[in-house]
């Protein structure tokens, strides 16, 4: 059993209109790592994740969630 | 993603030219072998100048590319033509588990050529670059396993 990472970050921000590039300048991180994030490929540091939490004004509970009972691949 | 193919590519190209411009020196110790062991007062080797030209000619470019580069940031000069992408904390982590990889690269590929330099005796007329030919292939086997590995940062 795993316990994986989910995050809304794609969905907020398409909320806030803001693009990879534009998030990724705001938190300080390239536009990859930002796709990379979204797509659940990479899980950020906490730093970087409260800073995404920051930029979206959320508690970061609403921005990331983790999914437990995950089979391993 | 142009960045990492130009890196890869001149790194792979100053690994094959340092191969070729070790070929004349091979074959001017040979000749001093022989003059030591044969006990001759002279001998005489030619060199060949076009072994040298390509790594004269990536030396060129790659002198010109690092002082072009050096002036947007810092780069260092002694893992030229290597990249170290380390724009954020993913970058970096991709990095350095690309240096990991490429250590272990060295540690299997070590001894699989110190085994295949016990053939030498074998190609010694045939061949006698065959050990610069094997002692090269620990870095292109660590080049081209840490580019395949920071790839990842650009997919």
């Amino acid at each position: 059993m795993a316990v994986q990472l989910q995050n809304q970050v794609k969905a907020l921000r398409a909320r806030y209109g803001l693009t990879q590039e534009q998030l990724g300048a705001r938190v300080g991180v390239t536009r990859q790592t930002i796709a990379s994030i979204e797509k659940g490929n990479y899980v950020p540091s906490l730093l970087l994740g409260l800073q995404i939490c920051e930029v979206f004004q959320l508690p970061a509970e609403k921005v990331f969630q983790l999914e437990k009972g995950v089979a391993e691949q | 993603m142009k960045r990492l193919w130009f890196s890869f590519a001149m790194s792979l190209s100053t690994i094959c030219a340092f191969g070729m411009a070790m070929i004349p020196l091979v074959e001017l110790t040979r000749g001093l072998a022989l003059l030591i062991n044969e006990n001759r007062s002279a001998y005489s080797v030619t060199l060949h100048f076009a072994w040298f030209v390509p790594i004269l000619f990536l030396g060129i470019v790659e002198a010109i590319d690092h002082l072009w580069n050096r002036r947007k940031k810092h780069l260092a000069y002694w893992i030229y033509p290597l990249i170290t992408p380390a724009k954020d904390e993913r970058e970096r982590s991709i990095t350095a588990s690309a240096a990991h990889a490429a250590f272990i690269a060295l540690w299997v590929g070590a001894p699989i050529c110190a085994g295949l330099l016990c053939f030498y005796p074998l190609f010694i007329h045939v061949l006698p670059v065959y050990p610069i030919l094997i002692a090269l292939l620990i870095p292109l086997v660590q080049v081209i396993v840490y580019y395949l590995k920071i790839r990842k940062i650009y997919l």
